[in-house]
């Protein structure tokens, strides 16, 4: 019990005022945006006109039969598919390197944060230059090896766009990833290791059934933020490619931005936000459930 | 300690006055120059009395911030309007005509009827030109030298002919790029460009589509692009490059053909900024067995919003689009003579300041010429166009990458039926 001017109260009250803030700007800025969005995909809700009537559940209706829709929902699986298989494998293979003892090993570490620092849409630019059809360090590095004849328009055709967002994204979020399963690693017992070791099992024999059987839940977590992190791509796309060439990186998260600031429909933009929403909650249960069922066994 | 709360409360109420006391007139546009801009406003607070102060807003997101802020009740007395944007804003009140104000038909007067048209919506001319002008066709001439052409190309057939032989001949790998990146400003508007120049239009008077129609010039024009990223004529990489990306290759000589707006040309010739500086030269805009040429024209204009006090606004945008305190059109002349923009009062043409100072990077002859093949573009003012506008970027890049041309534009065709039904 706490003692506060004479009166006692409980740990659970005490709770409730400590959290009392965070609870208010989390009701804020999170709790009230949300339900107005669902509020307004209820509407026909066009900034440029007068009248915004009452449709139910239309625009939602309009969405899902709306072949658009379905393109980018599968643009939006292909890249996350992509990106989170690349994150996670590499993620994983650099957090086991950086989990051994060489000299440098501080340096490493810190140098691997410097993608995750650069802010997403400076990495954008960045590539966007890197990419450039004419003055591109990558179209430059691609000639002299003799992989390239002359300078190719990267951006500009199918399926090198696709191939070079799902790089760029890569780089940027491998650091967050690697951090999260070398944090893993750190509470991986070295004894059993060792143990293994006694036994002669090889430094693969370990990895597949020592390491990943314990990494597990933290591979979870990496999966499910991650995954999360892709179905809501924007600023990569808005800054490379704006979704083209045509609409072949036109992603859920750049068609919400077309309708709502380019059409400024703000009641179909918020029904496909919704959409786009329940998606990334649908996935993240499944992640989720797989997590609780792997830690009841 | 009464004391010390009593004079900062005074002192602070004063300070609070002064800072409103300040904003007299607040305007809002995109950040071109700014520096200049505010010198600009220093010259209009002294002749005045009043206080303007100036506000940008980033290029990419200035119609979406302008938008938010007039539906949230903007602070805005004074702002830059693109004449894509006229007929949204004008329909929804957010902007209000200037007609009946004190010396509006004397500037209408000084002002060719082609860009009061492009400033008007419902019969009302809603503000003075900030700039305008039209979109040129610009060749790198030592290139073509170089390939043994003398001459830039009169039609479409002809560039893919000089394409061709500065390709072979090694002058250039590829010769032409065009913006076709999907945004307001590149795909759209040149492929109307290139359809006007095959004799096309995307709409007729009655705002119906036409460019999906057989033969049309649209298509045609979507053909050549097709036909000349195949060839290896036009960059492909035009498909992901935007209005003022595109300059970039002209300036280190890695294209010879393009097409830009007008003012761009200073900048291609400014041996500060271009490489191929004195190089690039303007001509008509290809044409074909249809047409002669085509081009299309626009105008920026300052607009005063709903929420201003009418007067003050009124003054601001005199001095800024037209006449200043000593009578001049001292801001638009400033702007043609520093910056090249494009202007449109007749007394600036014949202004020996304005025509030596162009002629340095623009040849005015043929800039004057090219004018005479305006397109007009009535569809751009309803209020639905940048619904379709924004679906019509990716469909148009599909069909350049290999889609089919026939259904694709019926289906913007439809998409186009569909929305004027719903407005």
């Amino acid at each position: 019990m706490h003692v506060l001017k004479n009166k006692e109260i409980s740990h659970g009250k005490l709770a409730l005022i400590f959290s009392t803030p965070a609870l208010f700007v989390l009701t804020v800025t999170v709790l009230i945006p949300i339900i107005y969005a669902v509020y307004l995909s209820l509407f026909r809700y066009k900034l440029k006109r007068a009248k915004k009537p009452f449709v139910g559940l239309q625009n939602y209706e309009k969405i899902l039969t709306d072949e658009k829709f379905w393109d980018s929902l599968t643009t939006s699986l292909i890249f996350a598919v992509s990106v989170v298989g690349i994150i996670i494998t590499v993620s994983f293979f650099l957090a086991l390197l950086l989990d051994q003892d060489f000299p440098g090993r501080g340096w490493l570490r810190a140098l691997l944060l410097i993608p995750w620092a650069i802010p997403d849409v400076v990495n954008a630019l960045l590539w966007k230059w890197l990419l450039h059809p004419a003055f591109g360090v990558m179209n430059a590095l691609f000639s002299m090896g003799g992989m390239i004849d002359e300078y190719v328009a990267w951006l500009s055709s199918m399926p090198s766009a696709m191939i070079w967002v799902v790089i760029a994204y890569s780089w940027k979020n491998i650091p967050l990833a690697t951090l999260l399963i070398l944090a893993g690693l750190q509470t991986v017992s070295k004894s059993l290791h060792e143990a293994a070791m006694v036994e002669g099992a090889s430094a693969w024999q370990r990895t597949l059934n020592i390491t990943l059987p314990l990494l597990k839940p933290t591979l979870t977590v990496v999966l499910i933020f991650e995954t999360i992190f892709a179905l809501k791509v924007f600023d990569l796309i808005y800054v490379l490619t704006s979704g083209g060439p045509g609409r072949s990186t036109s992603v859920l998260g750049w068609s919400i931005y077309i309708n709502t600031f380019k059409k400024l429909d703000f009641g179909s933009g918020s029904a496909l936000a919704m959409i786009l929403g329940l998606i990334t909650l649908f996935i993240a249960i499944i992640f989720y459930s797989f997590l609780d069922r792997g830690e009841r066994q | 300690m009464r004391k010390t709360i009593t004079i900062l409360f005074i002192a602070s109420f004063c300070f609070l006055g002064t800072a409103l006391a300040k904003d007299d007139v607040k305007l809002a546009g995109w950040p071109y120059q700014v520096d200049v801009v505010r010198e600009n406003l220093e010259r209009f607070n002294s002749q005045s009395g009043l206080n303007a102060t100036y506000m940008p807003v980033p290029s990419n997101e200035y119609h979406t911030k302008l938008v938010a802020s007039f539906t949230s009740g903007t602070d805005y007395d004074v702002v830059y309007v693109r004449d894509s944007f006229l007929a949204e804003w004008a329909s929804a009140g957010w902007i209000v005509p200037i007609t009946g104000l004190p010396g509006v038909d004397d500037y209408m007067a000084d002002l060719p009827q082609g860009i009061i048209e492009q400033m008007s919506y419902d019969g009302e001319v809603y503000g003075l030109p900030y700039y305008s002008g039209n979109s040129v066709f610009v060749y790198n001439q030592r290139l073509l030298k170089k390939a043994g052409i003398n001459s830039p190309p009169k039609t479409w057939d002809e560039l893919t002919k000089q394409a061709v032989t500065l390709k072979q001949k090694g002058v250039v790998k590829f010769p032409i790029v065009i913006g076709l990146a999907a945004n307001e400003n590149s795909i759209l508007r040149n492929l109307e460009i290139i359809s006007a120049g095959f004799g096309g239009r995307f709409f007729n008077d009655k705002l119906e589509p036409v460019f999906h129609q057989k033969n049309s010039g649209v298509k045609k024009a979507l053909a050549w692009i097709a036909d000349g990223i195949s060839k290896g004529v036009i960059n492909r990489a035009s498909i992901s490059q935007g209005d003022g990306e595109i300059d970039q290759f002209l300036r280190s000589g890695t294209a010879a053909f393009t097409i830009v707006t007008d003012y761009e040309m200073k900048v291609l010739n400014d041996p500060a900024k271009s490489d191929e500086a004195g190089n690039i030269k303007n001509s008509l805009v290809p044409g074909s067995a249809d047409a002669v040429s085509g081009t299309i024209g626009y105008v920026r204009l300052y607009s005063i919003t709903s929420r201003a006090d009418k007067a003050k606004a009124w003054k601001l945008i005199q001095f800024l689009g037209g006449k200043d305190a000593t009578g001049a059109y001292y801001v638009p002349k400033r702007w043609a003579l520093e910056f090249g923009l494009g202007f449109s009062p007749a007394p600036l043409y014949k202004d020996a300041d304005v025509r030596n100072s162009i002629s340095g990077w623009i040849n005015p002859d043929l800039l004057q010429e090219q004018a005479k093949y305006g397109i007009n573009r009535a569809y751009r003012f309803v209020p639905y166009f940048s619904d379709w506008e924004s679906d019509s970027w990716s469909a148009f890049q599909e069909i350049i990458n290999g889609a089919d041309m026939d259904s694709s534009l019926d289906k913007l065709a439809k998409n186009w039926n569909e929305l004027k039904s719903e407005y």
